[in-house]
């Protein structure tokens, strides 16, 4: 019974785990990603202003792509840097 | 004719703004007004530091407005703040929703995403929360704020007044180097 227990909150653990991974604009259940929103912007982005990859965020494709062009929003308006810090 | 909504946002020269910030925004809305747009909503969004210099300026006064306009009237409009010497810089977006609904939609938005980064920010495996044997990792300003009062009752008598000052510089401190790796 308490091996049962354990194994039930290992799943749930590993569960919250694994959604914790997925993409967040998916979790949160936006529909656009705006160029204005730099605190969002900001944690798809390197330090020195390099975009992060799908594999590394996690971020499904169709919101990968509105983030690209959210991003050369935010740079072309001097929100993001195009190169370095 | 068929008139469609628009978003527009400007970067102000901030010399002309921070005087006249009224005045250097009506010139923006002058010439909007000029080419028949009606303007919705205008807003000072923000005065901030620059990613990149822009003509020499390091700093800049964002200007925001919601307006509709004819399509034809766009390119106009562009030429013109383009001729303009206090817009540094501007962007016009197309909107697919009415504008009330878009600025609302985009608040929402914008909650909703700062709303999950707070609850799945990746502060360590296992989350804390969850009553882990482990302590729970920083993960707030408001969790180091709770360590610096911990830390106080383990010095005893006259070092708890030695002790807060000297936890209170660290956090200052590797903000300070934490903006050195930055810059």
């Amino acid at each position: 019974m308490a091996s049962n227990t354990k194994l039930k909150n290992l799943r749930k653990l590993l569960k919250k785990q694994s959604e914790r991974n997925k993409c967040r604009f998916t979790r949160a259940r936006v529909y656009d990603i705006d160029y204005k929103d730099i605190a969002t912007l900001q944690k798809m982005v390197s330090q020195q202003g390099k975009m992060y990859g799908r594999k590394r965020t996690g971020t499904r494709s169709n919101f990968q792509r509105k983030l690209k062009v959210a991003i050369k929003r935010a740079r072309f308006m001097a929100l993001l840097p195009y190169v370095g810090r | 004719m068929s008139t469609r909504n628009y978003e527009a946002m400007f970067i102000l020269d901030n010399n002309a703004a921070t005087a006249d910030f009224e005045g250097t925004s009506a010139q923006v809305d002058a010439i909007l007004e000029r080419h028949g747009a009606s303007i919705v909503q205008k807003d000072k969004w923000d005065e901030r530091k620059l990613a990149y210099e822009i003509r020499g300026h390091r700093r800049g006064t964002y200007y925001l407005t919601y307006f509709t306009a004819e399509p034809d009237a766009i390119r106009k409009i562009n030429e013109d703040v383009q001729l303009n010497e206090v817009i540094l810089r501007h962007l016009v977006l197309t909107l697919e929703l009415p504008i009330q609904e878009h600025i609302d939609n985009q608040a929402d938005e914008r909650e909703k995403l700062a709303e999950d980064s707070r609850k799945n920010s990746l502060g360590g495996w296992g989350g804390g929360r969850r009553g882990d044997r482990r302590p729970a990792p920083p993960r707030k300003r408001e969790s180091e704020g709770e360590k610096t009062e911990g830390a106080k009752p383990d010095g005893a008598g006259s070092e708890k007044q030695e002790a807060a000052p000297a936890a209170a510089p660290q956090p200052a401190e590797a903000a300070a180097a934490g903006e050195k790796n930055e810059s």
